[in-house]
C-alpha cells in the first residue's frame, strides 16, 4: 500500500469504528472525545463537557499515563508534583493536599469527588485519602480546578476541586493487576477487571490492599502514638454501565473501604483512627432533544473511630450523606449552552464521645450556568448557585450544656458564583479573566457533633459558626510554543477568605466550668502567581517545570494571632513552591525523575488541647523517581522511590518523612 | 464516473502539493472521528462518494489519496467501506452513504447541495468555506488545534444530528 494512503486508512478505521452502531449519545465517552479533540475533556469546570483548553477555569488534568509514570502508590503521591498543589506528608499513610496554600492536617479547602460523587468527608471537612475507594488502575484522569467551584459543586469547593474520573466500563476495557513491596514493610496489591454485560453493558470490579509501618518516633513531638503502629488499607469497588437504548444509559457504582492508620489531626496531635466507608450511586444519563440529562442519587456512609479522641476519650462518628441531583445541559441556537440543576442533600452525624444526639442538616440547591460564545475567539461563562441549608439537632443535651437543641434551628442562604471570560488571541494564546465565590460550610464536628465533658472542662461544637466565604479573582495566560514543542501557562490570583474557622478558641461558661468551642477567627488574603512549562523533546523525552509564588496576610482575632487557636495558614503556606520533572521512554523502558522545592515554613504542634508550639520547617528539596521495564505484552516491572535525597527529612511540623523504595510487578491482559 | 487513481497520479498532482497532502491526512482523520457522534451513523457496507474535479489539482490530490485508502475495500467487522470517485460535473447519489467534498472546489460545489439533501447523504469537508456557504454540513481543521464547524441548516437538511455532548463542544453556525 502506498505510504500516502496509510493516513486515510487510519481515518477510515476510525470511521468504521464509529459506524458499528456504538452510540456515544447517552453519556460522556471521555476516550472518544479525547481521541477526537486530541486533548483531555472535562465536565468539572461548568458541568458541560468541554475541552480542557476551553474551560473558564484554571484547570489541570492528570492523565492515566501521568499516574503510571509518577511512580506513586497512592493518590496524594500522584498529586504531589502538580503545579500549585500543596502537599504535606504527616504520616506514611496520611498526606494532605491543598490548592493555593492553606494546607493543614485534615485539609479543608479542596472538594474531592470520584465521578462527581463527593468523597470529601464534610462531617469533619477533610478528605480521608487512604480511605477513598478507588485504585490507581481505575482512573482515567484526575481533574484539578484551582480556585472555587461552588457554583457547580456546592459547599466546600473553595480552594479547588479534585474530581477523579474512572474508566467507564461501557467504553473502556481495563484489566490490570499489580503487587508491590517496599521499604517500611510496605506491601500492596491491586487489581482491576472489566467484564462485558452482554452487548449493551460493562462491569468493572476492582480492589486493593496495602499495609506499611509508619515513620519511627524520631521527632520531639507528641508522636508517642506512632510507635510500632501498622497502617492498613483495603477497598473494593463495583462499577457497571448499561445502555438502556440508543439515547440512555444507567451507571451504578458501589464501594467499600476500610482503613486503620495513624492520623495527624486538626488539633495537631497524633491519633490512631479507623475509617470504614460504604457508598452506592446510581446515575441515569440520557441525550436527546431535551439535552444531556442526568439524574443522580447516592449515599455515603463513613464510620470514624479515633483511639485517642478528645480529652483522652475515644470518639466514634457515624456520618451519612444522601444526595439526589438532577441536571440538564443543553444548547440553544449556535452559541449558547446552558446547564440547569437542582439538588437535595441530607447529612447526619451522631454526637461523640457523649452520645445520644444527632446533628444534621438538609440542603436544597438550585444552580444554573450560561456559556455564551460571543465570537469564535471569545466566550463568557457565568454560573450561579444558591444553597439553602436547614440545620438541626435532636436528642440528649448534657445538664450543664450551654446550648439547647433549639439553638440549632438555623437556616443559611448561601450564594456562590463562577464567572469566566475566555479570549483566544490567535492560535497560540488564550487569556482568561476569572472571578468566583465559594463557601466552606462549618462541618458537623464544628457544629456540635463533637461533644465531650470532664469535670470543669467541656469540648463542643457550636451552632453559631458562620460559613467561610472565599472570593477568588485571577488572570490567566496560556501560550503555545510550537517551535519548542511546549506550552506556557501563567496565572496571577488574589483570594480573600472571610470568616475563617479555628477548631478551638472560644470559651463558653457553663454551670460546672467552661466549654471550649470552635470560632470564626477572622480573614485571610492570598496573593500569588504560578508559571507552568510543559513540553516534549523529539522522540523520547518529556519535561515540565512549575513555580508558585504566594504570600498570605491574616487579620485574625488577638487570641488566634498567637496560634492558641491552632490556625496559622500564613506561616504554614510556603512562599515558594517549585517542581521540575524529566521523563524518557523508549521501547520497553520508561524513566522519570521529579524534584520538588519548598521554601521555609513554620508549622504548628500541640502537646495539649490549646498549647501550640511553632516548629520551623527549613526549606527542602525532595526527589522522586521511577524506572520501568515492560518484559512483554503482559508483564512489567518498576522500581520507584520517594524522598530519595535523605533517609529522613523534616517536611512538616510532624514526623520527618522517610526515604521509600518500592518495587512493582504489573500484569495486564 | 470512476477514474483510476493512476490517472490522477499521471496528472502530477503528488508532485504539485506534497505538503498539503500531509496536512489533509490529519484533518481527515479528525473528520472521521467526528462522525462517530452522529446519532444515526451509517452501518453495513458504505460507499463513500469522493466529490472532486479532475482538473483541480488540490481536489484531485485529495480524491486520489482517499481512493487509494479504500481501493480494496476497508473491512472491519461487518462493515466495508468502498470508494467511489464522483466528478463534480457528473454528480451521482447512487448507492452512496457519505460524501467527502474535496478541498478547493469553490462555488461549483454548490451543485452537490440538492443531491445530498434530496438523498439525505451527510457531507464532510476540509474546506471550511464550503461549510460557511452551506454546501457541506461539517468542516474540520486539525492544525494547530482540532476545530469542528457544523452548519446547522445544512446538517439538518441532510439528516445529520449529533449528540448533545458533542454539540456543546463544537462550533455551530
Amino acid at each position: 500500500m502506498p505510504a500516502a494512503t496509510r493516513p486515510y486508512l487510519f481515518m477510515l478505521s476510525a470511521l468504521v469504528s464509529c459506524t458499528h452502531g456504538v452510540a456515544h449519545a447517552q453519556s460522556i465517552d471521555y476516550g472518544a472525545l479525547e481521541q477526537l479533540f486530541q486533548e483531555p475533556v472535562t465536565a468539572s469546570a461548568t458541568g458541560s463537557p468541554q475541552r480542557v483548553a476551553d474551560v473558564p477555569a484554571n484547570m489541570e488534568i492528570v492523565t492515566a499515563e501521568d499516574i503510571r509514570r509518577s511512580g506513586a502508590y497512592d493518590l496524594p503521591g500522584v498529586l504531589r508534583h502538580v503545579a500549585g498543589v500543596d502537599f504535606q506528608q504527616w504520616t506514611s499513610n496520611q498526606a494532605e493536599i491543598s490548592v493555593r496554600g492553606y494546607d493543614q492536617p485534615l485539609s479543608q479547602r479542596v472538594l474531592v469527588l470520584i465521578n462527581g460523587r463527593q468523597v470529601y468527608a464534610d462531617d469533619d471537612s477533610f478528605t480521608p485519602w487512604s480511605a477513598l475507594p478507588v485504585e490507581l488502575g481505575d482512573i482515567r484522569q484526575i481533574e484539578i480546578v484551582r480556585g472555587p467551584g461552588s457554583a457547580l459543586f456546592g459547599f466546600d469547593a473553595v480552594g479547588g476541586v479534585i474530581n477523579i474520573i474512572t474508566y467507564d466500563p461501557l467504553y473502556d476495557n481495563v484489566d490490570t493487576a499489580s503487587v508491590s513491596a517496599g521499604s517500611q514493610q510496605l506491601a500492596q496489591g491491586s487489581a482491576t477487571a472489566t467484564l462485558p454485560l452482554g452487548k449493551a453493558g460493562g462491569l468493572r470490579v476492582s480492589g486493593g490492599a496495602r499495609s506499611d509501618q509508619d515513620f519511627p518516633n524520631a521527632a520531639a513531638t507528641a508522636s508517642s502514638d506512632l510507635t510500632g503502629r501498622i497502617n492498613q488499607r483495603r477497598d473494593a469497588n463495583l462499577d457497571a454501565t448499561l445502555r438502556l437504548n440508543d439515547s440512555a444509559s444507567l451507571r451504578v457504582e458501589a464501594s467499600t473501604s476500610s482503613v486503620r492508620e495513624n492520623l495527624f489531626t486538626s488539633g495537631y496531635q497524633y491519633d490512631f483512627d479507623h475509617f470504614d466507608t460504604q457508598s452506592v450511586k446510581g446515575q441515569l444519563s440520557a441525550d436527546g432533544v431535551y439535552g444531556l440529562l442526568q439524574l443522580t442519587a447516592y449515599t455515603n456512609h463513613l464510620d470514624q473511630n479515633s483511639t485517642v479522641g478528645v480529652l483522652g476519650i475515644p470518639v466514634h462518628l457515624s456520618d451519612r450523606i444522601s444526595v439526589v441531583q438532577a441536571e440538564d445541559v443543553f444548547k440553544l441556537g449556535a452559541s449558547n449552552t446552558f446547564r440547569a440543576a437542582v439538588e437535595y442533600r441530607r447529612e447526619s452525624t451522631n454526637t461523640s464521645p457523649i452520645t445520644g444526639a444527632d446533628v444534621f442538616y438538609s440542603v436544597i440547591s438550585a444552580s444554573g450556568m450560561w456559556s455564551w460564545q460571543l465570537s469564535p475567539a471569545l466566550a463568557l461563562t457565568d454560573a450561579l448557585r444558591v444553597d439553602q441549608l436547614i440545620l438541626g439537632r435532636d436528642g440528649y443535651t448534657p445538664p450543664d450544656y450551654p446550648f439547647a437543641n433549639s439553638d440549632w434551628d438555623r437556616n443559611l442562604h448561601q450564594p456562590s458564583y463562577n464567572s469566566g471570560l475566555v479570549w483566544k488571541l490567535g492560535d497560540n494564546d488564550t487569556v482568561r479573566l476569572l472571578a468566583a465565590r465559594g463557601s466552606l460550610l462549618p462541618n458537623l464536628v464544628e457544629l456540635g457533633s463533637l461533644l465531650a465533658h470532664e469535670p470543669g472542662l467541656g469540648i463542643s461544637g457550636t451552632p453559631t459558626l458562620a460559613p467561610t466565604v472565599v472570593d477568588n479573582y485571577e488572570i490567566d495566560w496560556d501560550r503555545e510554543l510550537p517551535q519548542l514543542r511546549a506550552r506556557l501557562r501563567t496565572a496571577v490570583f488574589y483570594q480573600f477568605t472571610d470568616d475563617m474557622t479555628a477548631v478551638t478558641g472560644a470559651v463558653l461558661p457553663s454551670p460546672t466550668g467552661v466549654y471550649v468551642t470552635p470560632q470564626n477567627i477572622g480573614d485571610s488574603h492570598a496573593l500569588g502567581t504560578t508559571f507552568t512549562l510543559t513540553g516534549t523533546l523529539p522522540e523520547h523525552w518529556r519535561w515540565g517545570a512549575n513555580l508558585r509564588l504566594e504570600r498570605l496576610r491574616d487579620s485574625f482575632s488577638a487570641a488566634a494571632a498567637t496560634n492558641a487557636d491552632l490556625a496559622d495558614p500564613r506561616h504554614a503556606t510556603p512562599e515558594i513552591l517549585a517542581n521540575v520533572n524529566l521523563g524518557w521512554s523508549a521501547g520497553r523502558w520508561e524513566s522519570d525523575v521529579y524534584a520538588l522545592y519548598q521554601s521555609r515554613t513554620l508549622g504548628l504542634s500541640s502537646n495539649g488541647f490549646t498549647a501550640a508550639t511553632q516548629i520551623t520547617v527549613p526549606a527542602f528539596t525532595s526527589v522522586d523517581a521511577r524506572v520501568a521495564w515492560q518484559l512483554n505484552k503482559h508483564l512489567g516491572l518498576a522500581l520507584s522511590g520517594q524522598n530519595l535525597l535523605h533517609a529522613q527529612q523534616l517536611q512538616t511540623s510532624g514526623e520527618p518523612v522517610q526515604r521509600r523504595w518500592l518495587a512493582t510487578i504489573t500484569a495486564g491482559w | 464516473m470512476r477514474l483510476a487513481p493512476r490517472a490522477l497520479l499521471a496528472a502530477g498532482v503528488l508532485m504539485a502539493l506534497p505538503a498539503s497532502a500531509q496536512q489533509s491526512d490529519t484533518t481527515l482523520l479528525v473528520a472521521a472521528r467526528a462522525l462517530s457522534f452522529l446519532q444515526h451513523a451509517p452501518q453495513g457496507e458504505v460507499v463513500v462518494g469522493i466529490v472532486y474535479q479532475p482538473r483541480n489539482v488540490q481536489s484531485a490530490l485529495e480524491a486520489q489519496q482517499l481512493y487509494g485508502a479504500m481501493e480494496h475495500g476497508f473491512h472491519a467487522g461487518t462493515l466495508v467501506l468502498r470508494p467511489q470517485l464522483v466528478d463534480l460535473d457528473q454528480l451521482t447519489a447512487g448507492g452512496i452513504g457519505l460524501y467527502f467534498l474535496t478541498a478547493g472546489l469553490g462555488r461549483p460545489a454548490a451543485a452537490l447541495v440538492p443531491l445530498s439533501r434530496s438523498h439525505q447523504i451527510p457531507c464532510v469537508t476540509t474546506d471550511i468555506a464550503q461549510v460557511t456557504d452551506g454546501n457541506c454540513a461539517m468542516g474540520v481543521r486539525a492544525q494547530p488545534r482540532v476545530e469542528i464547524l457544523v452548519n446547522r441548516t445544512a446538517a439538518s437538511a441532510t439528516g445529520m444530528a449529533f449528540s448533545e455532548a458533542f454539540r456543546v463542544m463544537i462550533t455551530e453556525m
